[in-house]
C-alpha cells in the first residue's frame, strides 16, 4: 500500500503542477488577448489575486482561461488513458504491438507498477478540475458548456478506468498487497 | 507465485495514514491554488446563479431598524424578512392614536454592500381605508408622498447607491385625530 500511495503522490504532484500552470497560462493569454488592464491585490498580506475592473471582464477572462484549461486537461486525460489502458493491453492486441514497434513507440509503454496510481491520480484531479470549473460557472458566469464538457469527460474517464480495472482486477489486488506477479 | 506480503503493524499503518494525508493536502492545495487564479472584480460581485435548482444569490441589500424606535406614538415596530435570501424586507409600524399633527421619524436604514446600484420598490399599505393621513417618505434628500389623505397608494422606487447606507424617514400628517390605532406596512422588494 505504501508503494501505491507514494506513486499516487508522485503522479498527483505532477497533475497538480500541470493544472496550476495551465490556469496561469490560460489567464495570462486571456489578459493579453483581451488587452485588459489588471492589478494584483493582496488580502490579509498573504494571498495575492488578480483583479480587473468589471464583472464582464471577469467573465470574459475566466471563460477564455477555463476553455484553455478544460481542453488541455481533456487532452492530458486522453493521453493518460491511451498510454495506460490501451498500450497495456498489447497482449490482447498483437496488431497494436506490431505498430508500436514499427513506429518506435516503445517509450510509450507504461510500467505495470505505475499505471494504477497514475490512473487514480489523474481521475482525482479531473474530478477536482470539474469542481473548479463549476465553481467558476457559479461565481464568474462562464458558459455552462465548460463545466458540462469537463464533467462529461470526467465521467467517461472514470468509466474507462473501471472497465480497465474490471479486466485486471487480480493484477491490481496483487500489486496493492505487495505480492509479486509471475510474468509469463 | 512468490509471496512477499508484509503483515501490517503500527508504523506501517501510520505511514499509510501520513501518506494519505499528504495526498489529500496536495488535492486541497491544488483546489485553492487554481481557484485563487480566477480574476476578481475590484469590488464585491453580486451574481445570481442557479445550478440544478440551487440558487446562489448573494444578498447585498440589508435593512436595519432605526436606532430610535422608542417613540411615544409608535406602539409596535417589526422589521422582518431581512435575513432571507431574496433580499426583501417588510416593516410594520403600529401607531397609538394619532393627533392631527405632524409626526416625523427615521423608519429604517438600507445598506447596499455590492458595487452596483440596486433598485428597491417600496409598496406601502395603511390599515385605514381612506387613510385621512398624508404619509411621506424622505430618501436621499427627496420627499415623496406615498399615501394621500384620500387613501391613494403610490409605490415608489428607491435607487440605492453602491457601498452605501441610506436612511428612510417617514412623515405622517393626519388630517383628523385618529382615535383607533392604525398601522403602516412598508414592503421592500428588490427590483431585478
Amino acid at each position: 500500500m505504501n508503494d501505491f500511495l507514494k506513486r499516487f503522490i508522485e503522479h498527483s504532484l505532477f497533475a497538480a503542477t500541470f493544472m496550476v500552470l495551465l490556469k496561469i497560462v490560460g489567464v495570462w493569454v486571456a489578459l493579453l488577448a483581451t488587452k485588459t488592464d489588471f492589478a494584483l491585490e493582496s488580502a490579509a498580506q498573504v494571498f495575492t489575486y488578480i483583479t480587473v475592473q468589471s464583472t464582464q471582464q471577469v467573465t470574459q477572462i475566466t471563460t477564455f482561461a477555463d476553455a484553455f484549461f478544460v481542453v488541455a486537461l481533456i487532452l492530458a486525460g486522453i493521453t493518460v488513458l491511451v498510454k495506460t489502458t490501451y498500450f497495456n493491453d498489447l497482449t490482447r492486441h498483437p496488431r497494436v504491438l506490431v505498430k508500436v514497434i514499427h513506429y518506435n513507440l516503445t517509450g510509450w509503454l507504461e510500467d505495470g507498477q505505475g499505471m494504477y496510481p497514475k490512473l487514480f491520480a489523474w481521475g482525482t484531479f479531473l474530478w477536482l478540475a470539474t469542481v473548479l470549473v463549476i465553481r467558476d460557472y457559479m461565481t464568474a458566469g462562464i458558459p455552462i458548456a465548460l463545466p458540462f464538457g469537463m464533467g462529461t469527460f470526467a465521467v467517461l474517464y472514470t468509466y474507462q478506468v473501471f472497465r480497465f480495472l474490471d479486466t485486471h482486477i487480480s493484477d491490481m489486488i496483487s500489486y496493492l498487497y505487495g505480492t509479486k506477479r509471475k510474468i509469463t | 507465485m512468490a509471496q512477499n506480503e508484509k503483515s501490517p503493524n503500527a508504523p506501517h499503518i501510520f505511514g499509510d495514514l501520513a501518506l494519505t494525508a499528504v495526498a489529500v493536502s496536495v488535492v486541497a492545495l491544488t483546489y485553492f491554488g487554481v481557484a485563487g487564479l480566477t480574476p476578481k472584480s475590484t469590488q464585491q460581485i453580486a451574481l445570481n446563479n442557479n445550478v440544478l435548482g440551487v440558487t446562489t444569490k448573494q444578498k447585498v441589500l440589508n435593512y436595519f431598524p432605526a436606532t430610535t424606535t422608542n417613540l411615544a406614538f409608535v406602539s409596535n415596530y417589526t422589521l422582518s424578512g431581512n435575513t432571507t435570501m431574496s433580499g426583501d424586507a417588510s416593516l410594520v409600524i403600529s401607531f397609538s392614536p394619532l393627533e392631527a399633527t405632524n409626526y416625523s421619524f427615521t423608519a429604517l436604514t438600507i445598506k447596499n454592500t455590492s458595487s452596483e446600484y440596486r433598485k428597491v420598490q417600496l409598496t406601502p399599505t395603511f390599515s385605514l381605508d381612506g387613510s385621512y393621513t398624508s404619509i411621506q417618505v424622505t430618501y436621499a434628500g427627496a420627499t415623496t408622498e406615498i399615501i394621500t389623505p384620500q387613501g391613494v397608494v403610490n409605490p415608489i422606487d428607491l435607487v440605492v447607491p453602491p457601498s452605501s447606507a441610506t436612511d428612510i424617514s417617514l412623515t405622517l400628517q393626519p388630517t383628523i385625530r385618529l382615535a383607533t390605532p392604525v398601522s403602516l406596512t412598508l414592503d421592500f422588494t428588490e427590483a431585478p
